[in-house]
């Protein structure tokens, strides 16, 4: 915790580091999610986020020691991010969404700041559920208790905190009648006027409580999604002071009289914005404050003195930053802050009034501490109908390469870019790109006028007010590559810019896209409702021929750019299909496109190290489509940690869409750059053949150059090499040798594989049970227990190793049953546990979903009879247990399966399996070949150790008609 | 068979799998239904000139693409069953029917199936959708009866109107 004084409060001197800021830093979550202060200002609350788990802390405001609150199940259940203070003693959780179904949860907080505070949980009678929506002053609370089935039907009680606090809720503190369909509510400052906002089939619907007659009255009904209400006070006159845009251009402060249903006189406008927000004082009839974003920066306007000089000083203490009130107490003692900026993900405060001090609680990103981040630089351009046209840009700060990116917006109507902390920005610039970001007609904050000239615009005047921007930024930059690059509409207009504009955009990166307007509205048969079609035609424009004109699928004969497509596969939003149809028609035209589609993903990405993946390879994309090498100052190490990370993601689905011809690709260029590591990978990849590519000598070579530069695991690998024989002699001493010194630099999966070469014998069938022994239960004693000993230690992944190798010895042929029996034994003597005697129950049988293990679940339950399809399952789902004290722990059970030949049995394939007694477990087989070897009679099965069945059945594997 | 007959005789369905093998199939008129379909799915019926009911055991051996030949006509999806006695039914006329048109491939559609968990409770929803995947209607059959799209063309009958097949076509013919 940092206290600085208000009057030398001090700036921090950024550092430049020489190397890339890592990604993984600057895509992250915030770490503050809100902060609230006690009426009297003497305790506040602060929600964050530590490493991806959410706490909450309380402390005093004078003397800042925070203690954590037990944290409970129904704030996960809400989703709670936020608390507001009843009074210094209590607080309440408010949850995220609209449902006043739960409990109210209330915390009461004891002890002091020396001994830490301890929280709990007031507990209210079962049937009471709902939130606390208001502090009244007074200490007065507006409850709204729940009803219905859908919990939005709400009574208010406005009740004094003790008695909320003691669970007496009388009907004589209940105000109005019940209110259906609640979602919303407000309250006045002072408490004298309530209002509620309600949905219906079609309206929003907002209601004044009239407490004079008890009655809610409604005060406005709209059914246009674009017009705003927002009630903000009741005037002495008995108008009430709103925000709307329903008479003016611009989002204003504006009389509205109930009696008349009229809009009047205009209270407050900007000049050029939409307000964001307004405080109106319903005693003063005046408005103290309004906000509005100017040129995307978050911007306040404070027209009561006193507040006005404090909020210059806060200017004047944090220039060029933002400053937005996000908490404050109701004597004026304490406010909490956060200040921001494009360049500054932004800082949260205390501020003391008197004397004035503010103290730093916490940075959003404190792993951006000391890194310096480009900032944006105002560019307004005129459009072509005369608008103003508001862009930004973001000039890289170091390894500049000369190239702009043209980024545009999604939306496009009633959407915008701010001026605030980006990582997508964050992480191009970083890279030495300049990023131009544009606000084009349709965006919001310009007024409706503004927002409604974007309609029916793709391709048209949004793309032309782009680049009457870029047109203005290139008049006092130079550049030597300009690309295009965007999200959902901006992925359709990167795309655009680029087929209008050949002869100067050089490469285009197009994410979450369209690219076939017609098929927005032929995706899906649930597009074809007309309220559907209307809201789309209300954004694209009419459904007619004209829309292919403007659809770069049709016009893909005129991209002749390297393009990069990036697509979640279940898109529902720009529905997958376009980008899967957009690529395959620029990769039948001959065109130069990638496609980077992620399974499981959707308009966008859940995690943010799926998206610093996904721009360490637009990096790579831009830097191969340009010619862009990296700057000279970037360092080798930075290089090959970006190549690495890109190798690893496409390794495995998920990350990155598993592509391993692409790894193998990044690999190549870390290995270039001398990484040990990389040549390991490469090494594994020609000598296995993983990624399409086997070459066992230049897998060797690779290999032996990882080990020069001391990777231990190179050797692991090459001893497989030389003990499989892989494009060399067969030589089991040179494989050992290789483990033997990969053991004694440490690698465990050393181990496991001497202990495979060891237990599986020589060439000659050899079998030396006491080597196989030492080298299986290397550093163990005979007392310990072998299984608890290694899932502790290892993990499952080792106890499966260690299954394989007992399966693989069961299966081999130079196993005899004098070794069988030794094996036995040994297995029952390490394993800590007498042979132990299951209970078993077949649960279902038949075919299994490719994930089967996972499931434990038949996808056909009851067929013995399963059509031979190549990667097929099937098998058997049991119950296995034992009693309540062996419940929980493991046990070792032998899975046989045969082929059944004319009556004749034959063993294909043995498994040591460690099922977890009390639980479900599935034996299943997998079927690797669709031919005619693996048609007919199959049989598993289970027995103990020795050999008691546990059950054996029968499958036909049937051809398909 | 008239739908007069259907209503003496009642419902006559057919096992996919009577109509699946297309391999010697020179002309006729085809249905080509992608399915996108999670387990738990047991049955998926279309009523029209026929009644085709795709089962679990079809769902297991065509889980991504069914083609079959059919009649020409108009059908429309009907029914959705769960192996956990689910049933979607009554589904409106409009938003599920869809044309076969004669000598023709027709791709009308994925059909998505899938039973999202309901939050807090032990029941399900089933969510049902026909979407439009023709770029990878058009990569299955090229990959898979390039012949047939020879001789017969493949034409759009899902939702909405779409040209993705004409222009891949005039692509292919350049």
């Amino acid at each position: 915790m940092r206290c600085f004084t208000w009057i030398f409060f001090i700036v921090f001197s950024n550092f430049s580091l020489a190397d890339f800021i890592p990604p993984e830093k600057l895509f992250q979550n915030y770490s503050v999610e809100s902060i609230a202060i006690s009426p009297a200002g003497s305790m506040f609350s602060l929600f964050v986020n530590e490493n991806g788990k959410q706490k909450l802390y309380v402390s005093k405001t004078d003397s800042i020691k925070f203690s954590q609150v037990n944290f409970y199940k129904p704030f996960f259940l809400h989703g709670a991010v936020s608390v507001d203070w009843l009074d210094e003693k209590h607080f309440t959780v408010i949850p995220s969404q609209s449902n006043y179904s739960y409990k109210p949860i209330i915390v009461r907080v004891d002890g002091n700041e020396k001994s830490g505070f301890k929280t709990s949980k007031i507990r209210f009678k079962p049937n009471l559920k709902g939130v606390v929506v208001a502090v009244l002053p007074g200490q007065e609370v507006l409850l709204a208790r729940a009803y219905g089935l859908d919990k939005l039907d709400v009574q208010l009680y406005r009740l004094p905190l003790k008695d909320l606090l003691k669970g007496k809720f009388g009907s004589k503190y209940k105000i109005g009648p019940k209110i259906d369909s609640v979602i919303s509510f407000h309250a006045s400052v002072n408490g004298t006027d309530i209002m509620v906002s309600t949905l219906s089939a079609e309206t929003v619907d907002f209601w004044y409580l009239d407490q004079s007659e008890g009655q809610w009255k409604l005060l406005y009904s709209k059914d246009d999604l674009e017009e705003n209400f927002i009630p903000l006070a009741r005037r002495p006159s008995g108008d009430f002071a709103v925000l709307s845009n329903r008479i003016s251009d611009r989002l204003s402060v504006v009389n509205f009289s109930m009696k008349d249903e009229l809009f009047g006189e205009v209270i407050f406008q900007n000049n050029s914005y939409d307000l964001t927000g307004a405080v109106y004082d319903s005693i003063e009839d005046r408005v103290v404050s309004v906000s509005y974003l100017d040129h995307g920066r978050f911007t306040q306007e404070i027209f009561v003195e006193a507040s006005q000089a404090m909020f210059n000083s806060l200017a004047a203490t944090f220039p060029d930053k933002q400053i937005i009130l996000l908490a404050a107490d109701s004597v004026g003692k304490w406010y909490a802050l956060l200040t921001f900026s494009s360049d500054d993900p932004g800082s949260v405060y205390l501020l003391k009034r008197k004397p004035l001090q503010a103290y730093l609680i916490a940075d959003m990103i404190e792993d951006l501490d000391g890194y310096e981040l480009s900032s944006s630089t105002p560019i307004r351009s005129i459009s072509d109908e005369g608008k103003n046209i508001e862009a930004s840009l973001y000039r890289p700060i170091k390894h500049d390469n000369k190239t702009l990116l043209i980024m545009p917006h999604g939306g496009p109507i009633g959407v915008r870019d701010y001026n605030q902390y980006n990582p997508q920005i964050q992480f191009l610039a970083d890279r030495g790109y300049t990023v131009l970001t544009v606000n084009f007609r349709g965006s919001w904050g310009f007024g409706r006028e503004f927002l409604d000239a974007g309609r029916g615009q793709f391709g048209k005047g949004i793309e032309s007010d782009i680049l009457a921007a870029y047109e203005t930024v290139v008049q006092d930059h130079n550049f030597n590559h300009v690309c295009t690059i965007g999200s959902s509409y901006g992925g359709y207009s990167a795309m655009m810019l680029a087929i209008n504009r050949p002869e100067e955009i050089d490469c285009v990166v197009s994410m979450f896209g369209v690219y076939d307007l017609p098929l927005l509205f032929s995706s899906s048969n649930l597009h074809q409702t007309e309220s559907y079609r209307s809201a789309l035609r209300s954004i694209v424009g009419d459904n007619s021929l004209e829309l292919k004109n403007y659809s770069p699928i049709f016009l893909a004969d005129k991209l002749d750019v390297p393009t990069l497509i990036i697509a979640g596969m279940k898109d529902k939003v720009a529905h997958f299909e376009q980008s899967s149809r957009m690529a395959l028609r620029l990769e039948r035209l001959g065109k130069k496109v990638t496609s980077l589609f992620f399974p499981g993903v959707g308009h966008g990405h859940h995690f943010y190290h799926h998206e610093w993946h996904q721009f360490l390879y637009i990096d790579s994309f831009i830097r191969d489509a340009t010619g862009n090498s990296y700057h000279a100052s970037v360092s080798k190490q930075s290089k090959v940690e970006d190549f690495l990370t890109l190798g690893r993601g496409f390794e495995s689905n998920g990350v990155l869409p598993k592509d391993l011809e692409k790894a193998v690709g990044f690999y190549h260029k870390a290995a270039k750059l001398n990484n040990p590591s990389a040549m390991y990978k490469l090494g594994v990849a020609y000598s296995t053949g993983r990624g399409g590519i086997k070459d066992p000598e230049k897998g060797r070579l690779w290999l032996e150059k990882a080990i020069e530069l001391g990777e231990t695991r190179a050797k692991v690998a090459l001893a497989d090499v030389y003990y499989l024989g892989i494009g060399v002699e067969k030589n089991a001493e040179a494989a050992r040798d290789l483990l033997v010194s990969a053991i004694e630099e440490g690698d465990q999966g050393a181990h496991w594989k001497l202990a495979l070469f060891d237990c599986l014998g020589g060439e000659d069938g050899s079998f030396d049970f006491n080597l196989c022994e030492s080298s299986l239960f290397h550093g163990m004693t005979q007392k310990d227990k072998f299984l608890d000993v290694f899932y502790k230690k290892y993990g499952v992944d080792s106890v499966d190793v260690l299954n394989s190798i007992l399966s693989k010895l069961f299966m081999s042929d130079s196993f005899s049953q004098e070794s069988e029996r030794l094996v036995l034994d040994m297995i029952q003597r390490r394993y800590g546990a007498k042979t132990y005697h299951p209970k078993f129950k077949q649960l279902g049988y038949g075919a299994f979903d490719s994930d089967a293990r996972n499931l434990n679940s038949p996808s056909v339950d009851k067929l013995d009879e399963i059509p031979l399809v190549k990667g097929m399952q099937f098998g058997i789902q049991s119950k296995i247990w034992g009693d309540k004290k062996t419940d929980g722990t493991f046990t070792l059970l032998r899975e046989k399966w045969f082929k059944v030949d004319k009556g004749e049995k034959i063993l294909v394939e043995e498994r040591f399996v460690t099922p977890k007694l009390g639980q479900e477990y599935s034996f299943i087989r997998e079927v690797d070949k669709a031919d005619h070897e693996e048609l007919g009679e199959w049989q598993v099965l289970v027995t103990t150790l020795d050999g008691e069945v546990l059950t054996n059945r029968s499958f036909e594997l049937v051809p398909i008609h | 068979m008239g739908y007069g007959m259907q209503l003496i005789v009642g419902i006559i369905s057919f096992s996919l799998l009577v109509f699946s093998n297309i391999s010697h199939s020179k002309d006729g008129t085809y249905l080509l239904l992608g399915l996108n379909v999670q387990s738990g799915i047991k049955e998926i019926r279309f009523t029209g000139e026929r009644t085709i009911d795709i089962n679990q055991n079809d769902l297991l051996v065509h889980p991504d693409y069914i083609l079959l030949k059919v009649k020409p006509g108009q059908y429309r999806l009907t029914r959705v069953k769960t192996n956990n006695r689910q049933q979607a039914v009554g589904f409106e006329k409009e938003l599920w029917t869809f044309n076969i048109q004669k000598e023709a491939i027709n791709y009308v559609g994925h059909i998505s199936a899938s039973r999202a968990p309901l939050l807090l409770s032990f029941f399900s929803q089933l969510y049902i959708e026909q979407e439009n995947y023709s770029s990878l209607a058009w990569k299955y059959m090229e990959a898979n009866h390039k012949d047939m799209m020879l001789k017969l063309p493949l034409v759009y009958q899902g939702p909405g109107h779409d040209e993705f097949f004409t222009l891949m076509r005039e692509d292919s013919e350049k």
